[in-house]
């Protein structure tokens, strides 16, 4: 152990004595090297179609995001990683949908352009053993109406020589909700609060010398202010608030594999996530990779992911009639749709400085007036010495 | 249904077994590739866009807050 009286050794060590939570797939001991990461992002959502809203602005969402993150060891079995993210976000959201004179769904936006921005700090404290490892994570996000306090828990245990890793994790949040304009409409939530609390197991193995293979499950439970704040619904010609229940339950798993051609001197990764909670959402993804080096210097990555989902069970685009248990909601994230995801990504190596640039194309297709298209660009630098 | 089939095709995969790999025969492993996350930074800001338009969340992910998600 590196004798190394400080304030962070001290976090460290007491970050040690608890068993803890990582990133997944993260096996390998400290490097005693500092990484230091960052990240642009562009996000850029795609207009409304005019014949789809009935009222308010056409444009969407355009986001910035920065995100910045610090690795760096504190003793020859310990590090610590730092992250900052910073979001800065304008555009029209969807609001509530009507039905026009046909009888057809029309989204009615927020007429106002929104601004708001986001902060979030993140801390992982990671202590390696030849045999386990543990993080612990905290990290607070916060922005006008919307602050979350968060921390994880995770472990890894190897097993089989080394060849098998079994990993679980504890996380939860809890978020304090405060909308804005509260004062001038009525029946905005203000000083509401949302809990999470999750829990994972996961087992990853290495088959061959070019196959990996991991599967994981997790539940998750979420209570309080589950519904959107700013979101109304029409129900019989009458608008309403957005109301959902007050729990929610999940499960969900994903299968991951890893296979590398060293003919072609290629990686293909192949991942599959489950997912079911007790509003009745199923949902199925695939999302498929292709890592092309080029040289020992370029990587090429192409990629592709296809996402299902089914409706929440009183999800309505609106309601011609009244439920008995109250609840409402025409949020689109919430109805019965389909996405494809197209990305491609470029990665170019000097010496101890990495350098990718990304594009992603994702588009929703289903029934609501407002369902999703976006773009987004991303830059990231990063560097180990 | 073809996410099922393959469900099956990698579940078939896994069941076929693993071969004794040495220590110093997992150099094509090792590499950044190889990884299940090769780019945290990369999966954070994908997961965060995800969650944030779609219903679902991914069960195994550790800390992590924010909302930014109208």
């Amino acid at each position: 152990m590196q004798e190394k009286k400080s304030t962070l050794a001290a976090l460290s060590s007491a970050a040690m004595m608890l068993s803890g939570l990582a990133q997944p797939a993260l096996a390998n001991p400290p490097d005693q090297k500092t990484q230091i990461a960052y990240r642009f992002t562009n996000y850029s959502e795609g207009e409304m179609d005019a014949k789809d809203v009935a009222e308010g602005s056409l444009e969407r969402y355009q986001i910035q995001v920065h995100q910045l993150s610090v690795k760096t060891p504190v003793s020859e079995d310990t590090e610590i990683s730092l992250s900052v993210v910073n979001e800065t976000m304008s555009g029209a959201s969807p609001w509530y949908v009507v039905p026009n004179a046909e009888g057809e769904a029309v989204q009615v936006m927020s007429g106002a352009t929104i601004d708001e921005a986001r902060n979030e700090l993140g801390m992982d404290f990671r202590s390696y053993n030849a045999s386990s490892e543990t993080t612990l994570s905290l990290s607070v996000s916060a922005e006008n109406d919307y602050e979350s306090l968060a921390f994880g828990y995770s472990g890894q245990w190897r097993t089989l020589q080394q060849r098998g890793t079994l990993s679980w994790g504890i996380s939860g949040s809890r978020d304090f909700i405060n909308a804005t304009d509260a004062d001038i409409y009525a029946g905005r939530p203000v000083e509401e609060i949302k809990n999470r609390l999750r829990g994972y197991l996961g087992y990853s193995i290495v088959m061959t010398r070019n196959r990996l293979f991991g599967m994981n499950i997790g539940v998750t439970s979420l209570d309080g202010y589950l519904s959107d704040a700013y979101k109304l619904a029409w129900v019989d010609n009458e608008i309403v608030r957005d109301n959902r229940p007050d729990v929610q339950n999940q499960v969900g798993g994903s299968l991951m594999l890893r296979q590398f051609f060293p003919e072609a001197q290629a990686a293909l990764h192949t991942d599959i996530k489950l997912y079911q909670n007790d509003w009745e959402v199923t949902s199925e993804s695939l999302d498929l990779a292709w890592y092309q080096n080029l040289g020992s210097k370029w990587q090429l990555v192409p990629s592709l992911r296809y996402y299902h989902q089914s409706a929440a069970t009183f999800y309505e685009p609106f309601y011609e009639n009244r439920r008995a248990d109250g609840f409402y909601s025409s949020d689109y994230r919430l109805s019965e749709f389909s996405a494809v995801s197209a990305r491609f990504k470029v990665i170019r190596q000097w010496n101890t400085v990495s350098v990718n640039l990304q594009y992603e194309n994702y588009s929703a297709s289903g029934d609501h007036p407002a369902l999703l298209s976006y773009s987004a660009i991303s830059l990231g630098v990063g560097t180990s010495f | 249904m073809i996410i099922r089939f393959i469900v099956a095709v990698l579940v078939a995969i896994a069941a076929t077994g693993c071969t004794q790999v040495k220590v110093w025969e997992r150099g094509n492993l090792a590499r950044n590739e190889m990884a299940f996350t090769p780019d945290p930074l990369e999966q954070k800001i994908q997961d965060h866009i995800y969650h944030s338009k779609e219903a679902s969340q991914s069960v195994a992910a550790g800390a992590g807050g924010g909302c930014g998600c109208n």
